[in-house]
């Protein structure tokens, strides 16, 4: 487009919702050298109508996995990034366990500067806590923070000595970083939710306990430790009664779920033992799903990620039990949420909070939503739209939404101004 | 009976998917192919032309040559494929497998595999009728068929019955079978094991369930030992075979709980004395060896079915 070319960009007619400001209204939003601007629009901008799209801050991904470098069977940088700004995402935190391991700074800056040469989303990778996430010796985590790393975890290896964990946390707060705990305790775990859906299956379970163990020790190293911790993706009423009291305590925590854990039960599990339902951590029941609503639209939860984990056809063309876990997620996010705010049970604006400033602040990213000065990480959707999974822009397809229609069509995603997707050309070049 | 997600296939995929009607239908065709052993030729050829392949991925010895031999007295050609799921080629996948399988058009493929859902895998994407011969601790249909047709040649009925099955409830396909197929035919049924062996929500089956041996062996009119898989030793399942079939097991005595002509059921292999005392296994009460016999009856109906045979 050749708006990518004009310094000064005019979008005209949107209704901005800024969580930040609390902003929500039909304005023009104007933006010079890649940042937004107050005032009235200068007359030489390029001026794009947008009315009926919502502008919001772009989209905030905690843990994604772009399954680079290592597993160029999943997905990449480039088709990885290609599918966040489709779905919204400007900013990526990615999960550093990969092979290697992101456990040096070298690693850190490298990924960084592939994912600047797609000029699509930002990417920010996530520093291993331990050196080969192996759960033995810790990693430098200064220097990880001087190549880029944005939090300290080893993604979904949990590290089972609570000694180490304290020093993580003791380390990472000297490095003025966040530690990112995934909520699961070893030796408590199975392929799905441990209850009757699962005993009516015959496949292994993860009880609750699994995840509860897991944040309480979380919540009680935070406390010891004073370090800044994020707990994510929890997926239980449980673990959420136990950050809301860490949280009415002042302890600094802050935690997330995933698009899908507010929308798939267990039960779904049991209509044709779909592997693109096998998830960590698992789908739970109902009971859980409202939790997790309820819990995101009172700020409980902090941040709604993606749970972008994509994985290839073959790891998925098997049995349940023996499929690689994980479900792709950067293009459906949005429409999940929506569902949730088509539901009543979350507003618009909360939707777009956890989405985008929510966890931005929980890892200490820019997060001045679209205030003047603000760098226009954007994203611009139809809400009443709806748009079919299809066609997706992931390498990755395992997905169990795939061909069905979710609400939420995203038009535009910017990147610092810069027009990173636009859906009319990504469509005319992806025929259906 | 599944009508199948392949259109116009017929599986047995589960008895979770049958109502009673289908279920009784089946017992009946079974008993009409029961003659047959009896007879000085074993055969009819009502599945001539027939190809049945058996797919066991997992190590079985009683099962594959009981759905041989099935197949075989109904005329049908089989083709055996065995192994452990490590020694399917690596990197192909259990779809790969079954699709290489399905260019040789067999009628029925047979499966038994460690992984639950293993069989739903392939009806959805397999052009071949699926039975499933066992899939992780899902199911096994074919078994609890056999052992209602067991107890109700016996007994002659099945509704009313008070039936106990102890041991493994948690790992056990043959455990969740029979409770599912016991109790669309109107049996009461209790499971009993320690809590390690008890998985949660299992009375959402429609059982009861205690750890209480004695109260789940009181008035039985059928006991259900299944084996203890010594290998569940390394998960802490239970401490040893001493302690647990001192709590667990079937002897002489524990027997004497239940009713004066209950019988006494194990799907095979018996471990002697650790969950069956060799008494008790050997004793007038024991059908274990009915039970086996009634499997080639009922595995022979299950195909014939699946091929398109007799309504059920």
């Amino acid at each position: 487009m050749s708006i990518q070319a004009s310094p000064t960009l005019v979008l005209a007619g949107g209704r901005l919702i800024c969580p930040v400001t609390d902003r929500d209204e039909v304005a023009d939003l104007c933006i010079v050298d890649g940042r937004i601007v107050a005032g009235p629009a200068p007359e030489d901008g390029h001026v794009l109508d947008v009315s009926g799209l919502v502008i919001a801050p772009g989209f905030v991904d905690l843990h994604c996995d772009l399954a680079a470098p290592g597993h160029a069977h999943r997905e990449g940088i480039a088709t990885g990034t290609a599918a966040a700004v489709r779905g919204g995402f400007t900013t990526l935190c990615v999960t550093p366990a990969t092979d290697p391991v992101l456990d040096t700074a070298g690693l850190i800056a490298d990924l960084q500067r592939q994912a600047d040469d797609f000029e699509r989303a930002r990417v920010r990778p996530v520093g291993a806590a331990t050196l080969g996430g192996a759960g033995k010796r810790l990693t430098e985590v200064f220097a990880l923070r001087g190549a880029g790393a944005v939090a300290v975890s080893d993604g979904g290896h949990p590290i089972a000595d609570s000694g180490l964990l304290r020093r993580v946390m003791e380390y990472a707060k000297a490095a003025d970083l966040p530690v990112w705990v995934w909520p699961a305790t070893p030796g408590l775990d199975g392929v799905m939710h441990e209850g009757a859906v699962a005993t009516r299956l015959g496949l292994s379970g993860t009880p609750v306990a699994s995840e509860e163990i897991a944040v309480a020790r979380a919540i009680a190293l935070a406390e010891l430790t004073d370090a800044r911790v994020h707990i994510g993706p929890v997926t239980t009423a449980a673990a959420v009664r136990l950050i809301a009291d860490a949280k009415a305590r002042c302890v600094p925590v802050t935690a997330s779920t995933t698009a899908a854990h507010l929308v798939l039960t267990d039960a779904d599990v049991a209509q044709a033992y779909d592997a693109n339902l096998s998830v960590r951590p698992p789908l739970r029941p109902q009971a859980d799903v409202d939790a997790l609503r309820r819990a995101l639209a009172d700020g409980t939860l902090d941040a709604l990620g993606s749970g972008h984990e994509p994985r290839s056809i073959a790891e998925k063309a098997t049995t349940f039990a023996s499929a690689a876990p994980g479900m792709m997620g950067l293009e459906t996010a949005l429409g999940l949420a929506l569902k949730c705010v088509a539901a009543g049970d979350l507003s618009l604006t909360r939707a777009i909070a956890a989405l985008s400033i929510g966890p931005a602040r929980a890892f200490g990213l820019p997060a001045q939503g679209l205030a003047p000065g603000a760098v226009a990480d954007l994203v611009l959707f139809d809400p009443t739209a709806t748009q079919r999974v299809s066609n997706c822009a992931s390498r990755a397809r395992n997905t169990p939404f795939m061909g069905q229609a979710l609400p939420g069509k995203v038009h535009w995603t910017l990147v610092a101004g810069r027009v990173a997707y636009d859906a009319a050309a990504y469509d005319a070049r992806q025929p259906e | 009976m599944s009508t199948g997600l392949t259109p116009g296939r017929r599986h047995l995929l589960g008895l979770a998917e049958m109502d009673a009607a289908s279920i009784i239908q089946l017992l009946d065709l079974a008993e009409s192919f029961g003659d047959i052993a009896g007879r000085a030729v074993k055969k009819v050829p009502v599945l001539r032309g027939r190809t049945v392949c058996n797919l066991f991925l997992e190590a079985s010895t009683r099962t594959r040559a009981s759905f041989e031999l099935a197949a075989k007295r109904l005329s049908a050609d089989t083709l055996n494929l065995s192994g452990g799921s490590s020694s399917v080629v690596k990197g192909e996948t259990l779809l790969d497998t079954a699709r290489n399988l399905a260019a040789y058009q067999p009628d029925i493929i047979v499966l038994r595999h460690a992984d639950a859902g293993a069989p739903h895998l392939l009806a959805r994407h397999i052009n071949a009728s699926i039975v499933n011969a066992g899939d992780g601790a899902h199911e096994h249909p074919t078994q609890g068929l056999l052992d209602l047709l067991t107890i109700r040649r016996r007994l002659r009925r099945i509704e009313g019955l008070k039936v106990a099955i102890i041991g493994d409830i948690a790992h056990s396909r043959v455990a969740r079978s029979n409770i599912i197929g016991l109790h669309a035919l109107g049996a009461h049924v209790t499971v009993c094991g320690p809590p390690t062996m008890l998985p949660m929500g299992v009375t959402a089956l429609g059982c009861t369930a205690t750890t209480d041996r004695a109260e789940a062996v009181a008035d039985a009119d059928v006991v259900m030992m299944l084996r203890i898989q010594k290998e569940r030793l390394s998960e802490e399942l239970f401490p040893s075979d001493a302690e647990y079939s001192a709590v667990y097991g079937l002897d002489p005595t524990v027997l004497k709980g239940a009713k004066p002509d209950c019988l006494v059921m194990h799907p095979g292999p018996i471990n002697r004395g650790v969950e069956l005392h060799p008494d008790v296994a050997d004793g007038p009460q024991s059908v274990i060896l009915e039970q086996v016999s009634a499997g080639i009856a009922v595995r022979m109906a299950v195909l014939y079915h699946c091929a398109g045979g007799a309504a059920a």
